[in-house]
């Protein structure tokens, strides 16, 4: 049998212990260990987004990173962001229809959430450069740049 | 959040369960074994390693069946086995599947399986697959057409006209050839399924847009009754064709009623690359045009290169050349479209399903038709393009929508008549698509006792808002609030048989479905209420949701309370919509309908290092009447930043049939930084569509005109012809470098 590592790691304010092959990424960790399937499996590359989480508040892809480096880390899925209901995102999201198949939506969220946070007014730039990690198929972005955009503005209000 | 906010919800939340997400108790998962060449004769497949590797329960070859090796499937001819058979036939065929208690044991144990081959050299040209020895010996099921070459697939020809005369009339002659390479979908969910062993027969969790058809196909290949065969299709993470026709579903049914267990195999992104792209195509074309820029012939040869097996390629290729002139009167015309066998992975439907190619070609024409003639390109189209109720080709649906004022609405939202910023050009292409013929589509919408509504429909959700679409029109015709309608779809178990989720055809073919069966459960409701007050059928109203007979009033709830009892009981009524079906036509039967778009844009190049800057895109689309307004608008969107990536970036590269990129990394699709500063989508809705209030299907549309549009804007910024994509940096610059830039 493999050796297996034990982890700590906060997941969604929630201290978890998850029990891994050393190998064993972040997304393999949340999707396996924790049963946390919102966070999406694609290119194993880093290069489509559809796995973001935060880790530190900060977005990573976490078919990049290994759980064994989230240990003692705060990481918080698409799961954990919204509160009691849907946050602005998540209702700018559906508000102006930028989720069509919904695949690649968990990781705009959680990457669009992260640039709220840092970036309270983004520009154009700011929401083209903070999800330029995000690959969507379905939409041709323009909506999800306006979802990111009305949400901002909901935010500051 | 007023509209049927639950679908949007599940998607913002991650809350909806993908294919991958999905686990059944007492799963195992499989791993393909690959070979990186082009093709190889398999000589010994050594599992011994891989078995004793941990948490491996099974390997399983080509030697684990019969003399004729392992069972074949395709939604035309069963021509593609479940895993290599004696020899791979293309690059990244499964030459053995490892299955163990995880996927990543799954594929560590495949990388410990060794095969002993011998290489063969394998294509990816049409020159090449032209001069190649057969790739299909006839021991199995397999399309071709030997009198035409051994790696020709098929070939489809259509001719009218006098071609001799109408050259003679042609004062400009032009000869080109229009290249485009193969591409992959690159849907951001890989491809994934489960095959669970159910009775006698098998039931399949699939990322597949058809269920209906992959029932159909597991049955025969299994030689099962379709009753024992349940297919549900997974909500899918992008498709745009790449999981339309049977992929994973044969192998996952197959190989879990080996293990007597549910199997789960979920490929990598990078076994995506090898297991859907869309076809390479190389259409020469010869065009004659008058002094007044009106076309008088075509004369076009298109080699669509489909790989190594046919999948739906006979329908793609056919199609294709049927359409092949576009949407221009052409008094004479000479058309031969083949599919031609490359040993490259199995080529299938892809947004446009092969009319892209055609565009392209054809509206290159017409571009420089009218640079030639010194008309402009929007004059010399408006001169050509056909009139509502003009015949299109022989047999087939005549003009259904008005054409020539899609090219006026782009030409006006553009601006076209004001010249473009210094140093910025413009383009404009038009295309147009036929819609698959002679399909069915069956639905259910079932009245539960306290009067909320269950839709049954066997189309699958990817993202073009079937859910959200058919909740609004059942609700709307129930006079019900949406929130009391729940759609469920693609369970062949559950729903009743819908042809395809394809071709633009949902909402005219489930939409009318549901009409009818809307208009089933009515009558019912009718004679119910009829009956309870004591009037004539014709003397019960409803409206609103609220039944009125003679001295009875009430609700949908109260009318099931009085027939059936407190809470028991419910109605169903069902409806169906059949395309007709016409033996005559290539095809099959005429098209319900035409998806007709004009795309414009402006863009600028930096001479310097050939890089596009694409200012602006104008979209129209004929809608016929637009249902979901931020969905349609987004479905257009879509298409052409898709649009964009195909023309401008993407391309798989194979080296002897070899793939070279098949990763994300190395292959580009746009992201946020690479789409239009401005964009602009319109539609032209005159209510004149055969689906539900007039409607007609969008959503592959808009990619179709987008690479010809982009062309043409260069050569209208730097006086380029690129005739070839995708329409690189590189491409733009080495073109920029030639002495004769119209060359």
């Amino acid at each position: 049998m493999r050796a297996t590592l034990v982890h700590r790691i906060t997941v969604n304010g929630v201290l978890r212990e998850v029990s891994v092959p050393p190998s064993t990424t972040l997304l393999a960790a949340l999707r396996e260990q924790c049963g946390l399937t919102g966070t999406k499996f694609n290119c194993e590359q880093g290069e489509c987004g559809a796995c973001t989480v935060l880790m530190d508040e900060l977005p990573v892809n976490t078919c990049l990173v290994l759980a064994a480096s989230a240990d003692g880390h705060d990481v918080v899925t698409v799961e954990g962001i919204d509160g009691p209901g849907p946050s602005v995102v998540q209702q700018a999201i559906m508000a102006t229809d930028a989720s069509q198949c919904g695949y690649c939506t968990p990781g705009m969220v959680v990457s669009a959430t992260a640039l709220i946070a840092r970036c309270p007014k983004p520009t154009r730039e700011d929401v083209d450069e903070a999800i330029s990690g995000n690959y969507c198929r379905c939409t041709g972005y323009e909506s999800i740049i306006t979802a990111i955009e009305q949400a901002a503005q909901a935010r500051s209000e | 959040m007023s509209d049927h906010a639950p679908a949007k919800l599940d998607r913002v939340t991650g809350v909806l369960e993908f294919a991958d997400d999905l686990l059944p108790p007492g799963a195992l998962h499989g791993a393909f074994v690959r070979l990186p060449e082009a093709r190889a004769i398999l000589t010994s497949i050594d599992s011994e390693a891989a078995l004793a590797s941990e948490g491996v329960v099974r390997v399983f070859t080509a030697a684990d069946f019969g003399p004729d090796g392992p069972p074949r499937f395709g939604p035309v001819v069963r021509d593609q086995p479940v895993l290599a058979f004696r020899e791979t036939k293309y690059c990244g065929e499964p030459v053995a599947l490892v299955v163990a208690r995880t996927r990543d044991l799954a594929v560590a144990g495949a990388e410990r399986v060794y095969v002993d081959r011998v290489p063969l050299d394998g294509w990816h040209t049409a020159e090449s697959a032209l001069a190649a020895a057969a790739l299909h010996p006839n021991s199995y099921p397999v399309l071709v057409d030997r009198k035409d070459g051994a790696n020709v697939m098929g070939r489809w020809d259509y001719a009218w006209g006098d071609l001799a005369a109408a050259e003679s009339a042609s004062t400009l002659v032009l000869e080109n050839t229009y290249v485009t390479p193969f591409a992959h979908h690159f849907s951001i969910e890989t491809y994934s399924a489960v095959g669970i062993p159910d009775g006698a027969g098998v039931t399949v969790w699939d990322t597949v847009q058809h269920p209906f058809q992959l029932r159909r196909v597991l049955a025969e290949m299994l030689g099962l009754p379709v009753s024992e065969v349940r297919v549900r299709s997974t909500p899918l993470g992008g498709s745009f064709g790449g999981k339309g026709y049977p992929k994973l579903g044969p192998a996952v049914a197959v190989f879990s009623r080996l293990l007597g267990r549910p199997l789960k195999i979920t490929l990598s992104s990078e076994e995506s690359f090898l297991t859907g792209q869309r076809e390479a195509c190389e259409v020469s074309i010869r065009s004659g045009f008058d002094t007044n820029g009106l076309l008088q012939f075509q004369h076009v040869k298109a080699d669509f290169l489909v790989g190594a097996y046919a999948d739906i390629s006979t329908r793609v290729v056919s199609k294709a050349g049927l359409h092949a002139c576009g949407p221009y009167r052409t008094p004479a015309a000479a058309v031969t479209a083949r599919g031609l066998y490359t040993t490259t992975p199995p080529t299938t439907a892809f947004r446009g399903f092969g009319a892209a190619h055609m565009v392209m070609a054809v509206e290159g024409q017409m571009d420089e038709a009218a640079d030639r003639l010194g008309l402009d390109p929007v004059e010399l189209r408006l001169r050509n393009v056909k009139e509502r109720g003009e015949p299109t080709v022989e047999g087939e649906t005549a003009v259904d929508g008005d054409w020539p004022e899609l090219l006026r609405m782009a030409r006006t939202a553009m601006g076209w008549d004001q010249p473009p910023k210094f140093g910025r050009g413009r383009g404009l292409a038009f295309g147009m698509k036929s819609c698959v013929p002679a399909t069915t589509s069956q639905a259910s919408v079932r009245l539960a006792a306290d009067g909320s509504v269950t839709v049954l429909a066997g189309t699958s959700e990817m993202g073009q808002g079937a859910v959200l679409t058919y909740a609004r029109l059942v609700a709307d015709w129930l006079g019900v609030p949406v929130e009391r309608v729940r759609v469920r779809l693609a369970d062949t178990a559950v729903v009743p048989f819908d042809a395809l989720t394809a071709s633009s055809r949902s909402l005219v073919h489930m939409g009318r479905a549901l009409e009818a069966a809307v208009q089933d459960l009515t009558g019912t409701l009718v004679e119910l209420a009829a009956a309870i007050g004591g009037v004539d059928p014709s003397d019960v109203s409803v409206v609103d949701g609220t039944v009125k007979a003679g001295d009875w009033r009430g609700d949908y709830a109260d009318l099931l309370a009085r027939t059936f009892g407190a809470g028991q009981g419910e109605l169903t009524g069902h409806g169906q919509f059949r395309a007709t079906a016409d033996p005559g036509h290539v095809l099959g039967g005429k098209t319900p309908f035409f998806e007709a778009v004009v795309t414009a844009v402006e863009l600028s190049v930096d001479r310097e290092t050939g890089m596009l800057e694409v200012h602006k895109v104008v979209h129209v689309t004929d809608a016929g009447r637009v249902l979901n307004r931020p969905r349609a608008t987004g479905l257009d969107e879509g298409g052409v930043v898709m649009g964009m990536g195909l023309a401008l970036s993407e391309q798989l590269v194979y080296s002897a049939g070899r793939l070279l990129n098949g990763s994300s990394l190395d292959y580009r699709i746009p992201t946020a930084s690479d789409i239009p500063v401005e964009s602009i989508s319109l539609f032209q809705e005159n209510h004149d569509g055969p689906g539900p209030h007039g409607s007609k299907g969008l959503a592959e549309g808009g990619i179709l005109a987008v690479a010809p549009a982009l062309a043409a804007a260069v050569h209208d910024s730097v006086g380029v012809r690129i005739r070839q994509l995708p329409i690189t940096p590189e491409a733009v610059w080495t073109a920029l470098q030639d002495e004769d830039p119209d060359g």
